[in-house]
């Protein structure tokens, strides 16, 4: 009975252990996998993952976006990717350890070691709080967004209009035009002359 | 009732210089759309109007000292970032200027170019701006995601393909820095704002330094300071010449505001830049001496002028760390003429390598230029005029430029920094005078067939690119006295007069 008891008071804190150890392990993994699909498959693990810590800071709306927007569409277009792609084995090739690798492994260690102690001091802290009811609600996200991160908000539509341009220009095969008449082409032969014989038919 | 959306036509007003420009942008692709042109001169006006319109608005607001915040504190409209909104914006025009003809000749001539210009410096605009991270980090992509495809705008010519494909992957993982010292940022101080940065560093100082080293890499990155420069020369090379203007302009420009502000306001107290001023004094020297040096053995007029404006970097980095230091907006308000003096010197020598850039061939090439001084003097004596502001010659703009930061750094005891970047400045004369010497004083190879300078990239805007840059460089160099008084009202902005 105390046992239940107990376990059932430190659920939070085991659900964190677990699920933040297992987030880890599919970040490890999405480093070490050689087979672009496996990699891609530990990205769900660790994105599901990192979406229940969400719930257990009481984020169910953000949880429920990772979800939908992480897992759903953005780990799919990868998988969508790898699979036209269709990297054969000899493609992939084997697995090589290098002395940049292992530099690579101690930076990421040393950068662990070094943020240790300021994440073991900081949440205490914030979970002395009481949290507000509505707080990880779809609407008190909403708020936020269209107000105080009103400006980045609308800032995102701009920059994925650009990166949606970007994306046109540089992958279309043809972007001239089929019409080449148009009213402003006619109002502009009227004022720039000098400009038509440049024009290629 | 409360308003859903609590924003206010003030807050619209506030973000005019950036909205006009994406609203423009917007306006050219749906004109393009419904209008397909066979001439794109339209957008090129529209991006000129719309550009004109942020240029004085900025400088309106610069001389009335202006200063306020909007959108809940995202941004902050003062003197600083209105300087920058002006330096920005003439940057562009100027780049913008010397594209139309190239690109058409090149049959490349789509209004997208001007659109994504228009994206990307709006962008530029709010970064200058931002007073918070996410805004910050959000500013700094729209800034770089349409340089990444105007790298590649020629798209058939492969060069530019691959350094479009190297500086993608660079700035992805300059992004990446950037986001996860933000993320550390916002953990310790629990709050984005930059005033409220410095209290995370009392409270957990671990994630507050490591936050911002990883910022600051990803600004180095962007800035391309050494060890953080490998794309650029590569970038500018293949990029064609126009876009390679506006890098070297306005993308090298803008991501300075961002750095200076965030390096005053949230890492200006004494703990974090007894951190980061050694290291900046590090990367400053190591980045005027390897931009430099190698910058002496380059062939190729875009290369070498990449790693000339990696040695600017430097030169920049030293105005930063003495303004810093001596806590004084005068030395702060000479990086600002040195930024304005640069965008007029870096634009021109692009210009004249445009004004020669054949159908099929750029004008790239050092050996190229031989005899020019022969067959286009007035072109020779432009591009003379430009090498020699850029190598610090008085009276020209570039040596003033260079003369205040460097007596800044001197009074703030900086003297073995400013021997390293004097010494260095003297190595840089050699690579801008081979110019010189080739367009002079060089005989041609093959006497009997000398090179053709025909003005095939000749358009009327480029000529006025030319004459105002030209113009700039000395006026601006004799009579310091206009750009320096706004320079000042600017910094006196971030940096009170004690």
């Amino acid at each position: 009975m105390i046992i239940l008891q107990t376990l059932s008071a430190r659920l939070p804190d085991i659900l964190f252990y677990l699920f933040a150890g297992l987030s880890l392990i599919g970040a490890v993994q999405v480093l070490c996998r050689r087979n672009p699909m496996n990699a891609a498959v530990s990205m769900v693990v660790t994105v599901l993952s990192i979406a229940v810590l969400y719930i257990l800071l009481s984020a169910y709306f953000i949880a429920a976006a990772q979800m939908i927007v992480y897992a759903g569409a953005i780990v799919v277009l990868f998988i969508f990717v790898i699979m036209l792609l269709n990297l054969s084995a000899k493609e992939i090739g084997r697995r090589r350890y290098t002395l940049f690798k292992a530099f690579a492994a101690f930076v990421a260690a040393a950068v662990g070691v070094s943020l240790l102690p300021g994440v073991r001091g900081a949440p205490r802290a914030i979970s002395e709080q009481p949290i507000d009811p509505s707080f990880g609600s779809a609407k008190t996200v909403g708020r936020l967004l269209f107000g105080e991160f009103l400006l980045p908000f609308e800032l995102t539509s701009i920059l994925i209009l650009a990166a949606m341009v970007a994306g046109v220009v540089l992958a279309k095969r043809d972007i001239t035009p089929n019409r080449t008449f148009s009213p402003v082409d006619a109002i502009l032969d009227l004022l720039l002359k000098s400009d038509r014989k440049d024009k290629s038919p | 009732m409360e308003s859903l959306i609590p924003v206010g036509l003030t807050d619209l007003q506030g973000v005019y210089p950036a909205l006009n420009l994406a609203v423009a942008g917007i306006v050219i692709l749906l004109l393009d759309a419904f209008f397909p042109m066979r001439s794109k001169l339209l957008s090129a006006w529209i991006t000129l109007i719309a550009l004109h319109l942020s240029f004085t608005c900025g400088l309106h607001r610069l001389t009335s000292g202006m200063d306020e915040t909007f959108f809940h504190g995202a941004v902050r409209m003062d003197p600083f970032t209105h300087a920058f909104t002006v330096i920005i914006c003439l940057a562009s025009t100027l780049a913008v200027l010397s594209a139309p003809k190239y690109l058409r000749l090149r049959d490349c001539h789509y209004a997208e170019y001007y659109a994504l210009i228009l994206f990307s410096v709006s962008g530029m605009l709010l970064f200058s701006a931002a007073e918070e991270l996410i805004m910050l980090f959000l500013a700094l992509e729209t800034m770089s995601i349409p340089v990444y495809c105007l790298v590649a705008f020629t798209r058939d010519n492969e060069y530019s393909t691959e350094a479009s494909m190297k500086y993608f992957v660079m700035g992805a993982f300059a992004t990446g820095f950037m986001v996860y010292g933000v993320a550390l940022l916002y953990g310790s101080a629990g709050s984005g704002y930059f005033a409220d940065l410095p209290r995370g560093a009392a409270s957990s100082p671990g994630l507050f330094y490591s936050g911002m080293t990883l910022v600051l890499i990803g600004f180095l990155f962007k800035i391309a300071a050494v060890p953080f420069n490998m794309w650029t020369p590569d970038a500018y090379e293949g990029a064609p010449t126009p876009v390679t203007t506006f890098m070297a302009e306005a993308v090298k420009a803008a991501p300075f505001s961002g750095m200076i502000k965030l390096l005053i306001v949230a890492f200006g107290f004494s703990q974090a830049v007894h951190l980061w001023m050694p290291a900046f004094i590090g990367i400053a020297i190591l980045t005027m001496v390897v931009g430099n040096m190698v910058a002496l053995v380059q062939t190729d007029m875009k290369r070498m002028l990449g790693y000339s404006s990696i040695a600017h970097s430097g030169y920049i980095l030293v105005g930063i760390v003495a303004s810093v230091k001596l806590n004084s907006s005068e030395a702060l308000a000479s990086v600002l003429y040195y930024l304005f003096i640069y965008v007029l010197m870096n634009a021109g020598a692009f210009g004249i390598l445009i004004l020669f850039s054949h159908k099929n061939k750029d004008t790239n090439a050092i050996d190229d230029l031989v005899g020019l001084g022969r067959e286009r003097p007035w072109a020779a004596a432009f591009m003379g005029i430009y090498t020699l502001s850029l190598t610090g010659i008085p009276p020209l703009g570039g040596f003033f430029g260079k003369f205040y930061i460097f007596s800044y750094a001197i009074k703030a005891g900086l003297t073995p920094l400013v021997i390293v970047a004097i010494l260095t400045s003297v190595m840089s004369a050699f690579y801008y005078l081979k110019i010189i010497v080739a367009m002079y004083f060089r005989e041609p190879s093959d006497p009997q067939h000398p090179a053709a300078f025909s003005y095939e990239g000749y358009s009327v805007f480029l000529i006025a690119m030319l004459c105002f840059t030209a113009f700039g460089v000395i006026y601006f160099g004799i009579f310091p006295k206009t750009p320096l008084t706004l320079a000042r009202l600017a910094a006196a902005s971030l940096i009170p007069a004690p």
